[in-house]
């Protein structure tokens, strides 16, 4: 008898309503207290993860993690070299990289530059001048990695499930966080 | 196999640990020793995992680091359970 009244003691909010509670209400306050701690301690790690990657990502570039080239256009954009010829600029920039072939383009009309991003594992970008196609910056897209990471996207395709229940669980904890610090002054 | 280490590190080791937490003051001594053994192998293995999960920034190709990472937590805490038991109060 003793210890289930410790337990009681250690598991459920203290309140000092004057009325006594329902079962129900007992029954809520046990899954609310139970679900903050339990699912607090699973998704410890995830949470973690998701919330360093978060942050880097979020200073990506004062951190240097993906290349910034401020740049002037340098023609009009009708003047712009064709892509394929950009693609070559770009991989005779950076040979090693282009043996791994072109992830994706893209185009800055505004900037008047195009960077073209190589799928090897490092992620080299190419940034180059549309109109000239001249070479303005070969770097690494390290927050291509971070994104893949925060995502989930990097263990597997179905991992990004892993983010999906790291938000979930947050959302949980934001809940029955504030339910286990209000519900016990509700009843003051 | 590798990434079966790192789900079962990330989440299923919490998962028995907060299980073996309650009635802790009921187990005997050397369980006692290995939960907190356990606790912080993990505990210090989550640091290492997230560590070498994020630095260097560049995408994984399968090398030690890759390995390390995913297998940390799980070993962490078995080794530090296993430390635990072995250890003299």
């Amino acid at each position: 008898m003793e210890g289930r009244e410790t337990r009681e003691r250690r598991s459920f909010p203290r309140v000092s309503g004057h009325e006594p509670l329902s079962t129900r209400t007992r029954a809520i306050a046990r899954w609310m207290f139970h679900g903050h701690l339990w699912l607090g301690v699973i998704t410890t790690g995830i949470v973690l993860i998701l919330s360093i990657s978060g942050i880097l990502l979020n200073h990506k570039r004062p951190l240097g993690l993906m290349p910034d080239v401020p740049h002037e256009p340098t023609g009009a954009f009708e003047s712009a070299l064709t892509l394929a010829a950009l693609a070559g600029a770009a991989a005779e920039a950076a040979p090693a990289a282009a043996a791994a072939g072109i992830d994706r383009m893209d185009v800055r009309p505004g900037d008047g530059i195009i960077k073209v991003r190589f799928d090897d594992d490092v992620v080299t970008e190419v940034t180059l001048d549309i109109n000239n196609g001249e070479v303005l910056h070969v770097g690494e897209r390290n927050d291509v990695f971070l994104e893949k990471l925060h995502s989930g996207e990097i263990f597997g395709d179905n991992w990004i499930l892993l983010s999906d229940l790291a938000a979930v669980a947050l959302v949980i904890l934001v809940v029955t966080g504030y339910w286990l610090w209000l519900f016990p002054r509700s009843r003051q | 196999m590798m990434r079966a280490a790192f789900l079962i590190g990330l989440l299923i080791v919490p998962t028995l640990l907060l299980w073996a937490g309650h009635r802790l003051r009921d187990r005997s001594p050397a369980q006692r020793r290995a939960f907190w053994g356990a606790v912080t192998g993990h505990s210090i293995a989550l640091v290492v995992a997230v560590v070498l999960l994020h630095y260097p920034p560049a995408l994984w190709t399968d090398d030690l680091r890759e390995a390390v990472a995913f297998l940390v937590m799980l070993a962490g805490s078995v080794a530090g359970a296993a430390i635990g038991v072995l250890r003299k109060a």
